[in-house]
């Protein structure tokens, strides 16, 4: 399994781009200003992308498995990716529910649930199961300018319905606070990028790779922060709130002349190809990762088990409504930022202190590293301890509702 | 790309083991070579045995095929200056050799002569060696060059390749006039042994794939091959995609040789493989390198969507009639409602029933004589269509829906890929009956995922689309001007110099290719 640069591209590009579902959570509390949030939560799922990059550029080759043992010893390192690969599970399952959920809703009536997840699952291990992330990340290569292009004819076809004084007043109406807890809710989706420490090391060329990351998301997150902007301006910031899907209905909306309408068609193709894509890269990750955590040489046996275990977990989550308060209250306040910032923090400085040991032993030389580094290192250190504690302090005063 | 993954094609032999005859020498002693001879082509009426008693002890034989070999030039060019030329030196094989130019090197297994003479050559045998000489100056009867009529263009050469396999190599070497053109022969079938021949240019196709061609030729067992063995030679038989294109024109094979492809000519056939074949190249005809470009991108986007028509119309009707109604504009629902009011069956079988009799339709006119063609689409059109709709069996948008699809399946410029969108629709058309427009989709994923790991020749089906590092999209679902065209596409992108020199100040500087 190989993947190009161009791949990974529209590969981090399809896991983020997720045709934002969750948009209402974040309108409820920041109103007319809810793109800046939108924005902030794009930064902050940069650094997650920016730490996962970190994190795996030093191995080629290896996998978040893998090279966590190296750095962190065989025992350290097997424990350190265990809760990652329990969460990814959760989010599978969790996806998978959401997925299905807007495809019952857009086009079933009566259709039971299990059903749609059993045919949708079978094709995406189906898929995973020919050949691995390669299958996974041509469909991508394939599938992203596709969504690109739809995103840009929805923009087109839509702007004769824009009215600016929905915007209006900009950031009057919304304190720091709030900013902060509707960013909290949008952050959950970009957490995926962490996703890439398991795929980097199947990159065939490193070189020049990190910028192409970088503009896949920020394509990604661009999309979705002028998506952001038509909902608010095609349905005002009151109405917008109270949709489920919000993009589902303003494509709904799109009415061009008598002839041209009813485009959600379109729409929600490649709505479930995007899906299909992200279920496909969490699929692969997981069994992928999950048998090397065991040391199985055949991780394709590990399809079915970890496909059962996704749609039983999507059966569990009664309702997207519901499962949205749980994972508001818990999941991502608490284990977000533990998982795909601060253990990626330190596992970096791991990796780098690993390094300097290396080299080392390599060289015979102790490296020397520049004092202002170790001053930046230090301030890093500082801010994100600081950061932390007002996080958490924030996080004890105001969301626990 | 490691061609070695690529899956082997185990040898199929369709036939009973034939047993190669054991090798026999031949001897000094004409008398009973010719004996020898005549015992294998006993009852072959059509084997010439010619004597020539020369001055001196040189006595020679000739023998060879009726219809290959005009007697006319046998006399004129061998045996005249033959008998004419000084009595006094003997007679050895280099006098032959400067009388003509094609002769072989000297074979003493009577097998392999008596090969040699069934596959056309004059096969000299002379008195007092053990060994004879085959001469190929045949010229088996062939027809015409004529313009190709599966692949007719506005604009553009109308010559196609014959059945002659010297004759199609020479109108490729004509339009593709460089040293570097190579030919290379072989010999495949174990009974009937007929020439094929890769051609390829030296420095711009990879040599892995002409490495891998050779070796997949070699391992063909089947008992003849023609047009067919293609199915010998390609990766994966479980498709509906061909993986090896066939052209009969041979601009169309330059072209393609310069895009770093290779070619292969089989002799009794007028239709040249090549390969690697991507999806794409399968959508483009050649009208499409010579008409302008502006025009061109816009027929290929018709292409395109007449490609992407034939595979989902019926699918896509079905579904939303049936499942999503709501998706319909009102006027147009209800017209099609009203239209179907009194129709007896469900819209898949209606489908169904109206696809199978388009398809029946198409492959009764393929057979029938030209001149009773004209019947089949009079009944065809007017009791399929008109009657049935009158009657109130079908309904008048799915004869519009059916016909639509069936025009469509046609445009494609490759008939073999079009034919896998014929074929696609049926599994859509089940898809769309169980689950509407999710099942649509689905299924479309399972063919995108199908078709990503479809590869040829260790270039990707949908290449330049996926793994498209490095690699232009200009001659993709556009076509940009010629001389914006600098990079060759797969398969030639990885090690060969570029298609040209950047010209783009001044167009006419570009090649004509």
């Amino acid at each position: 399994m190989k993947l190009t640069r161009t791949q990974m591209m529209w590969l981090v590009f399809c896991i983020n781009v997720g045709l934002p579902i969750y948009l209402s959570g974040t309108m409820n509390v920041t109103k007319q200003d809810a793109w800046f949030s939108v924005i902030l939560a794009g930064a902050a799922g940069f650094i997650v992308l920016a730490l996962a990059v970190r994190n795996a550029k030093y191995f080629p080759g290896q996998t978040f498995i893998e090279f966590t043992q190296e750095v962190l010893g065989k025992w350290v390192g097997r424990f350190w990716v265990l809760p990652y690969l329990a969460f990814w599970m959760i989010s599978l399952g969790n996806i998978l529910r959401s997925v299905v959920d807007f495809i019952i809703m857009a086009l079933f009536k009566e259709t039971p649930l299990t059903a749609v997840v059993i045919v949708l699952f079978v094709v995406v291990a189906f898929a995973v199961a020919t050949n691995g992330i390669n299958t996974i990340a041509r469909c991508a290569e394939l599938m992203g300018p596709l969504i690109v292009l739809m995103f840009l004819c929805i923009y087109i076809l839509n702007l004769s319905n824009l009215d600016f004084t929905f915007l209006l007043p900009v950031a009057a109406d919304t304190s720091p606070l709030n900013m902060a807890r509707g960013t909290f809710t949008m952050m959950e989706m970009y957490g995926d990028s962490y996703l890439l420490v398991m795929v980097f090391g199947f990159l065939n060329k490193q070189k020049g790779v990190t910028p192409k990351i970088y503009v896949g998301f920020t394509l990604a997150v661009g999309l979705m922060v002028l998506t952001t902007t038509f909902i608010l301006l095609t349905f005002g910031p009151g109405l917008a709130a109270k949709m489920q899907y919000p993009l589902y209905e303003l494509v709904r909306y799109i009415e061009v002349g008598e002839f041209l309408q009813r485009i959600e068609v379109v729409m929600i193709a490649l709505w479930v190809c995007s899906a299909f894509i992200k279920l496909g890269f969490y699929l692969f990750c997981l069994s992928y990762g999950t048998a090397q955590w065991l040391g199985i040489k055949k991780w394709k046996l590990l399809i079915i088990p970890i496909s059962l275990l996704a749609i039983w977990a999507a059966g569990l989550t009664t309702s997207l409504l519901t499962t949205r308060a749980l994972l508001l209250r818990y999941i991502d306040p608490v284990i977000l930022p533990l998982l795909y910032f601060i253990l990626p923090v330190i596992l970096w400085i791991m990796i780098l202190l690993h390094r300097r040991k290396n080299q080392k032993v390599q060289t015979g030389v102790v490296p020397t590293i520049p004092k202002a580094s170790m001053g930046w290192k230090w301030s890093g250190v500082t801010l994100l301890i600081l950061m932390l504690s007002m996080y958490y302090y924030m996080y004890i005063r105001y969301f626990k509702v | 790309m490691v061609l070695s993954n690529l899956p082997r094609n185990p040898s199929r032999s369709d036939q009973t083991p034939y047993h190669e005859p054991d090798s026999i020498h031949l001897t000094d002693d004409l008398d009973q070579t010719e004996h020898a001879i005549r015992d294998i082509f006993e009852d072959c009426t059509d084997v010439i045995f010619r004597h020539l008693e020369l001055e001196g002890p040189s006595r020679l034989l000739f023998v060879y095929l009726q219809g290959f070999t005009d007697p006319h030039i046998l006399n004129l060019d061998i045996i005249k200056p033959l008998s004419e030329r000084n009595r006094d030196e003997p007679f050895t094989a280099d006098i032959l050799k400067t009388l003509v130019s094609s002769i072989s090197e000297p074979i003493t297994d009577i097998n392999l002569v008596a090969g040699e003479i069934a596959c056309g050559a004059i096969v000299c045998f002379s008195q007092g060696e053990a060994a004879a000489y085959s001469i190929e100056i045949s010229q088996p009867p062939k027809r015409n060059i004529e313009e190709p009529s599966n692949e007719v263009v506005v604009r553009g050469p109308r010559e196609g390749f014959i059945e002659d396999l010297n004759t199609n190599i020479t109108m490729l070497r004509r339009a593709l006039p460089n040293p570097t053109l190579k030919t290379e022969a072989f010999r495949v079938g174990k009974t009937a042994k007929r020439k094929i021949v890769i051609a390829y240019l030296k420095n711009i196709a990879p040599v892995d794939i002409v490495n891998e061609v050779r070796e997949r030729i070699q391992n063909i067992t089947a008992d003849q091959v023609s047009n067919y063995m293609e199915e010998f030679i390609e990766d994966s038989a479980f498709t509906l995609f061909p993986q090896i294109q066939n052209t009969e024109r041979p601009d169309i094979v330059s072209s393609s040789l310069l895009e770093g492809k290779v070619a292969i000519l089989i002799d009794g056939n007028p239709f040249v493989l090549i390969l690697p074949m991507t999806l794409l190249s399968g959508l483009q005809a050649a009208d499409d390198y010579y008409e302008r470009f502006i025009y061109t991108s816009a027929i290929r986007a018709v292409r395109l969507i007449l490609f992407l028509i034939s595979i989902y119309l019926p699918s896509l009707y079905i579904s939303i009639t049936s499942y999503h109604p709501q998706m319909l504009p009102t006027n147009l629902l209800l017209s099609i409602l009203s239209a179907r009011e009194g129709i007896p069956l469900p819209v898949v079988f209606e489908v169904l029933i109206m696809e199978f009799m388009f398809e029946g339709l198409r492959e009764a006119g393929l057979r029938l004589p030209k001149q009773i063609g004209s019947a089949v689409s009079i009944v065809g059109a007017l009791v399929i269509g008109q009657a049935a709709v009158q009657a109130g069996i079908v309904s008048a948008p799915m004869v519009i829906v059916v016909a639509a699809t069936g025009i469509s399946s046609f445009a494609a410029p490759r008939y073999n890929v079009g034919t896998a969108a014929r074929m696609l629709r049926f599994p859509m058309l089940i898809l769309a009956a169980l689950f509407g427009l999710f099942g649509i989709i689905m299924g479309s994923i399972l063919l995108i995922v199908h078709l990503t790991n479809l590869s040829s020749y260790g270039t990707p089906y949908l290449s330049p689309l996926v793994d498209r590092e490095g690699q232009s999209l200009r001659d993709t679902f556009i076509r940009a001007p010629r001389w914006m065209m600098h990079r060759r596409p797969r398969p030639a992108v990885r090690k060969s110099p570029p298609l040209s020199g950047k010209s783009r100040s001044n167009p006419r500087e570009e090649r004509n290719s």
